[in-house]
């Protein structure tokens, strides 16, 4: 049973899925951008330093993409279901950060992003049983 | 990490999880004009909280601020379920029981 219910075409080819992998994939590169342009020295006070900086910018405006998605995903579905999936990117922002080389991932913090995939992926489960 | 800075988190956390809930509300809503404007507010109150963020960004690990930004997902179905009266189940609370040891985890990491 659990078996066909992961395999259910409906649900792998559902659109809404690309959605949330393009909201996860957008909110973690925007995340490892704005932290790559932060460590550039600049002062926060001066916005001049801010707008001139081509990583700030590029985070901000692919934040805008993430944002959108997720208002089309709540039109459809509950709060928690869509928090739910979107907090893919406490999972994927570590990971890219990693494969960017932005920063380095130990032993304890690949523990606790496992925990938390964990968690999330439970929450996931419960969240779309009940959706469902 | 400073007071202050934690301060800015909570701050962050509760402020982004509550404009979570206008954006839900705006997209539910019929009129065109009401829709934007609530779904605008949000976006605003989202692109503000942004800079808490990069300032935290600036100061700190990008994993370590991650993980604690993640205690938003907790804080949103609690505003969900006082303002839109969604369900939270035993299920949901154990996940984010699991969830709150992850950050724990790796915060000892950083």
């Amino acid at each position: 049973m659990a078996y066909k219910k992961l395999f259910n075409p409906k649900k792998i080819f559902n659109i809404d899925y690309l959605l949330v992998f393009l909201l996860i994939f957008t909110a973690s590169t925007a995340n490892v951008l704005l932290k790559r342009g932060s460590e550039v020295e600049m002062s926060l006070q001066d916005i001049r330093s801010i707008i001139t900086n081509y990583q700030i910018i590029a985070g901000y405006i692919l934040y805008l993409l993430p944002t959108l998605i997720t208002i089309l995903l709540y039109r459809k579905y509950k709060v928690n279901v869509v928090q739910s999936l979107a907090s893919g990117v406490y999972i994927a922002t570590p990971i890219l950060a990693q494969i960017t080389n932005t920063e380095d991932l130990n032993l304890l913090k690949i523990l606790g992003i496992g925990i938390m995939s964990c968690s999330i992926i439970y929450i996931i489960n419960n969240q779309t049983d009940e959706a469902d | 990490m400073r007071l202050i800075d934690i301060a800015l988190i909570l701050l962050n956390i509760a402020v982004t999880g509550y404009a979570s809930i206008l954006l839900k509300i705006g997209a539910l809503k019929k009129k065109r004009l009401l829709q934007l404007s609530i779904i605008g507010f949000g976006m605003g109150v989202y692109f503000a909280m942004s800079f808490i963020t990069l300032y935290l960004y600036s100061k700190y690990n990008l994993i370590l601020i991650q993980a604690l930004l993640a205690l938003t997902y907790l804080v949103t179905p609690v505003f969900a379920h006082l303002i839109l009266k969604e369900r939270i189940n035993k299920k949901t609370l154990v996940g984010f029981a699991t969830l709150i040891v992850g950050i724990i985890v790796i915060n000892l990491g950083s």
